[in-house]
């Protein structure tokens, strides 16, 4: 009801402005006092009030105490001792507006900063394992790509993802993408940051259902993505192998529980191999891998067409023969002038397949002859850096393994010794060949290879002058003259230029060799009836007329590296007795060849075991040098077969460099059980190991193997891996897709878990069995 | 004797009538609040915001007489009814927007002091604008708070000048002296307003009456009229004391809902900025 200001109000209020009888004059009651006006009081005291709070607002938004007003509350205990508590820096390692004055907020507020980076950009800043591949903010931490990849691969959506199409709200940040806050609220204490209802884990994935009992899609992809590392058909070994060996196939002999009960280990090959395979490897082992071997060369028909390779080996002089290895090819490929069009050479070059009567083919392969010398010189003189340098060159880039292989090498002694053994001249034919081939570039390069090499050397060569070699080679020269030299001796010589590069040959490391130099000087006096009588090789494999060394002896004193033992045979060359070179060698006496049962036999007893690493050695009888291997996993044919592998190449094995590791394991001794995979980057990785679950490496599943086991009913592994004994799979392994393969196993069905995880007993929330972040959890920044 | 301007009947149809719609307001509160959380929403934001609109709807109950636009939507009585089933519903809402637990940053257990100061305030309000009007209608006259100390002055002036006019006997006078003046002209000490009660007016009723044997015939009628002077001053005292604590309670509620929409505006920017944005 409205007043009436002026009239009595029916009601009965005594209201103001009302006719009232006025007060006397003299009605002064200081006792009674006056109310006060409530609406000017409610004014006075609310904006007091807010004028107050502002104020304080403001003082302590300025004050050092500023974060500990704003805070809203505890940090949780994983990133509260992160920060110090009077660190008035530590908002600004999380919260961008922390960066920023208080005046900016507003607008903050609304439409956050303008800073590059977003709240969750400074999350990603410490949890940079989360950030690789540039998903951090991405769902589940992969790209869409894979989302939808993975959406694909299931026939009718089975894993109801819903692939890029994201539908978080206001959790995105300013770029758009997921946001940390999203799932992970800060600021509650010690609440767990990581709590996810099933309900939240259904926002992105098309596919709702209630549990794991209800609606969960059956695992029809299988639960292993990939072939095992190591070739193991399971089948053929529980109903054949092991039934033959008249042993139990126990599976825990093989896969072990690792400590966090997560990880199905598998044993070593100790363990659960070498009882019935380590001969096999040992076999391989023993025949040694060739890391060079020179050809045989038509040496006639070289000369034929006025070329000529220099100082060649009598017993590598025949029809044109021999295959490039595939480390020596790496290192051929390497080379700094020829290795350009030696990439170009067929994957299978061989050197049988160079016709005699073709000049151009007989020139091409001179060329190589000179790079197979001349890497041969490199690797003998700067050892272990001339073989990186090639290798380098040969990849194109250096990578860890590279690093790795370089570690282990090769034993440059080998080099010296067979360069000792079957070209000591190399050493000055090399650079002498190199320095007419960069002379001679400009105008025709092929024309100028032959003759060089049978150029005599002039008592006035400043390279001679310089070079260490220089007493042997005046000592070489002064021999009768013999057919290559003669012919040589008719060319006119080629000057050297004074400031011609060749690397020196290391006088310490030549006089920490005695069994070198006495060698050399030894020998050259001779005349090549004497050398043939008294064969080095015959004298070094029988000094004294004692039984050839066993194979045991040589390992023996290879390890112990007693090189000094043994002296470096001094081979017949074409050069030192070119009778031999141009006859059969069969009819000469002492011939090597002659007096062995057979050249494998030769072969075999005339290795010289170098260096004091392991098997490195050089084969005089088949100009090989060669490496045995220590047994399984050897560190340096595991390095170089790593290194091989990982040079380029194409989908399949076709690339030149993919091909060596074929050709140097062409026995497949080491990918019967050692898979291949081709990565990503198109080169390809040997699996030397079984890489089970890296523990660091977290899946969209988990699975813990030692909670399940210990229950009885799941004691015996194929409870759940039931073993399909007609599924072989032993041809899957062969290729380098792994994701093609055949498990021994049924499929795993979903109503086996329900028993257990149905809502009632173990639960089926989604977290129980998936992750959301997925990928490596290593390198957490802690700064 | 009805004094409720509505029957009671309907009064309770009303009234089951708001608390059903509050109650499916806040189901719908706490369900859109889960389904945030579920869609992985920013839902404290979004409550939040929800929450600051309710708190500045609340507080606009105090500018419907200012803001005529504000007041010609609806009647104060639906504005009342409003106010209060929406100051209730902010409840549930603040419960949800801070997750059901305590606040335990500075200025966010400041923000809920305030909220639960002026929450509690406002359930005072309510109690006292549910009790103070029957305890008022009770009084045989309506006073408005304003006028209250001139009717005072007004009573003690009537009385000065009838004591002066009756001329009456000693004890009397010194019983008008003694006894009558300090309460007539006197306003009463702030227990007494905070708490009133009948005991001083009791005393004195009593000392009149036990004055008129005392007296001569002619001046007995004198003790009625000051008993009647007693019982009125008591009523005006009453009249101030329970207009007074509606008073005090409107100062401190709408005083702590300006606080409290100040601190709610900081929280907001604050919030709003150290969580990215709300856009």
């Amino acid at each position: 009801m409205i007043p009436n200001p002026g009239h009595e109000q029916q009601d009965g209020y005594i209201r103001p402005g009302q006719p009232r009888p006025p007060l006397p004059q003299d009605a002064v009651f200081p006792g009674i006092r006056d109310v006060p006006n409530a609406r000017r009081v409610r004014a006075v005291v609310a904006s007091s009030l807010v004028v107050f709070l502002t104020g304080v607002a403001i003082l302590v938004g300025n004050s050092p105490f500023r974060n500990e007003v704003l805070v809203p509350g505890p940090l949780s205990s994983a990133h509260a001792h992160l920060f110090r508590s009077g660190d008035a820096d530590r908002c600004k390692a999380c919260h961008p507006a922390a960066h920023e004055s208080g005046s900016k907020w507003l607008r903050g507020a609304v439409v956050g900063f303008d800073s590059s980076q977003d709240q969750s950009d400074l999350c990603l800043k410490c949890h940079q394992d989360l950030q690789r591949n540039g998903h951090g903010k991405s769902a589940h931490n992969v790209g869409a790509e894979t989302l939808i990849a993975m959406r694909n691969r299931g026939s009718d959506d089975a894993t109801g993802l819903g692939g890029g199409s994201m539908r978080v709200g206001w959790s995105r940040d300013v770029h758009g993408q997921i946001a940390c806050r999203a799932c992970h609220r800060e600021h509650h204490g010690d609440v767990s940051l990581t709590a996810m209802s099933d309900d939240q884990c259904q926002v992105c994935h098309q596919r709702s259902f209630d549990s794991f009992a209800e609606g969960h899609p059956e695992f029809r992809q299988g639960l292993v993505r990939r072939r095992s590392q190591i070739a193991f058909d399971h089948a053929s070994h529980f109903s054949r192998h092991f039934p033959e060996k008249v042993a139990a196939f126990d599976c825990r002999t093989c896969h072990t529980l690792e400590e966090d009960g997560m990880v199905v280990g598998l044993a070593h090959y100790e363990t659960a191999c070498a009882n019935c395979h380590d001969a096999q490897v040992q076999q391989f082992a023993d025949r040694g891998l060739d890391f060079l071997v020179l050809p045989t060369l038509d040496l006639q028909a070289i000369r034929r067409f006025g070329l000529d390779v220099g100082q060649w080996p009598v017993l590598a002089d025949g029809d044109f023969d021999g295959a490039l290895t595939p480390m020596m090819r790496l290192l051929l490929e390497g080379d700094a002038t020829e290795g350009e069009w030696i990439r170009e050479l067929d994957a299978d070059f061989d050197f049988a397949d160079v016709d005699p009567d073709d000049p151009d083919q007989v020139r091409q392969a001179v060329r190589l002859v000179w790079a197979i010398k001349g890497a041969v010189v490199d690797i003998s003189e700067a050892g272990r850096s001339a073989v990186a340098e090639r290798v380098a060159r040969a990849m194109r880039a250096r990578s860890s393994v590279f690093e790795k292989t370089m570690e282990v090498g090769v034993e440059s002694e080998a080099f010296r010794t067979a360069m000792a053994g079957w070209f000591p001249r190399a050493v000055v034919e090399v650079p002498l060949y190199r320095a007419e081939r960069e002379r001679g570039r400009s105008a025709q390069l092929d024309a100028v290879s032959g003759p060089m090499a049978n150029r005599p050397v002039q008592e006035d060569d400043t390279l001679l002058a310089e070079n260490p070699l220089r007493e042997w080679m005046q000592r070489e020269h002064a021999q009768p003259s013999t057919a290559g030299s003669a012919e040589g001796s008719q060319q006119k010589p080629s000057p050297v230029p004074s400031n011609q590069s060749v690397r020196r040959h290391d006088r310490e490391e030549e006089a920490n060799l005695p069994d070198r130099q006495p060698n050399r000087t030894g020998q050259s006096n001779e005349t090549p009836g004497q050398e043939l009588a008294e064969n080095p090789i015959r004298k070094w494999l029988n000094p004294d007329g004692s039984p050839d060394r066993n194979p045991e002896d040589r390992k023996d004193l290879a390890n112990a590296g007693d090189a000094q033992e043994f002296s470096i045979p001094q081979l017949p060359t074409s050069e030192t007795s070119p009778q031999i070179a141009m006859e059969n060698p069969s009819e000469l006496p002492g011939n090597p060849i002659e007096e062995s049962p057979s050249s494998i036999a030769l072969a075999e007893r005339s290795v010289k075991w170098i260096g004091r690493r392991g098997g490195w050695a050089v084969d005089h009888g088949r100009m090989a040098i060669t490496y045995q291997m220590t047994g399984h996993a050897d560190p340096i044919w595991v390095a170089w077969a790593d290194l091989l592998a990982r040079s380029e190449g194409d989908d399949q094995w076709s690339s030149p460099a993919s091909r060596l590791f074929l050709q140097a394991d062409e026995s497949n001794a080491c990918r019967r059980c050692h898979t291949v995979d081709r990565l990503a980057n198109g080169t390809h990785s040997v699996n030397w190991q079984f890489q089970g679950r890296d523990p660091w490496m977290k899946g969209f599943t988990d699975f813990s193997h030692r909670s399940h086991v210990g229950l009885e009913s799941l004691a015996d592994c194929q409870a759940c891996h039931l073993l399909d004994s007609n599924r072989r799979n032993a041809t899957c392994f062969a290729g380098t897709n792994a994701s093609e393969f055949i498990s021994n196993f049924a499929e795993m069905k979903k109503v086996n878990c329900i028993e257990c995880h149905g809502d009632a007993q173990a639960g089926g929330r989604c977290t129980e069995c998936h992750n959301y972040h997925v990928g490596s959890t290593r390198r957490v920044r802690t700064d | 004797m009805n004094h409720f301007p509505l029957p009671r009947r309907k009064l309770r149809a009303r009234r089951i009538r708001s608390i059903g719609a509050m109650a499916v307001v806040c189901a719908v509160a706490v369900a859109f609040d889960r389904w945030l959380r579920i869609q992985l929403f920013a839902a404290p934001q979004i409550t939040g915001c929800v929450l600051l609109g309710v708190l500045v709807f609340l507080a606009s109950f105090q500018w419907r007489k200012k803001l005529s636009v504000v007041g010609a939507l609806g009647t104060a009585s639906a504005w009342t009814q409003v106010h209060i089933y929406t100051g209730f519903f902010s409840v549930v809402l603040f419960g949800i927007h801070v997750g059901w637990r305590l606040p335990n940053g500075w200025l966010e257990g400041t923000l809920a002091a305030f909220y639960a100061a002026v929450f509690a305030s406002g359930v005072v309000g309510l109690y006292l604008t549910r009790v103070a009007p029957r305890k008022l209608r009770l009084l045989p006259e309506q006073v408005i708070y304003e006028c209250i100390p001139d009717e005072q002055r007004r009573l003690a002036a009537d009385a000065r000048q009838a004591m002066m006019a009756c001329g009456g006997t000693e004890v009397l006078v010194r019983f008008y002296l003694n006894q009558m003046v300090p309460f007539l002209e006197q306003t009463r000490s702030w227990t007494w307003f905070v708490r009133p009660t009948a005991r001083r007016r009791k005393e004195l009723v009593a000392g009149a009456r036990d004055l008129e044997r005392y007296l001569k015939p002619a001046d007995r009628p004198m003790t009625h009229t000051m008993i009647e002077w007693i019982e009125r001053k008591d009523n005006l005292d009453y009249h101030r004391a329970i207009q007074g604590q509606l008073k005090l309670w409107t100062l401190v509620h709408v005083g702590m809902t300006y606080g409290l929409l100040l601190l709610a505006l900081i929280h907001a920017i604050v919030a709003g900025a150290f969580s990215g944005g709300l856009l």
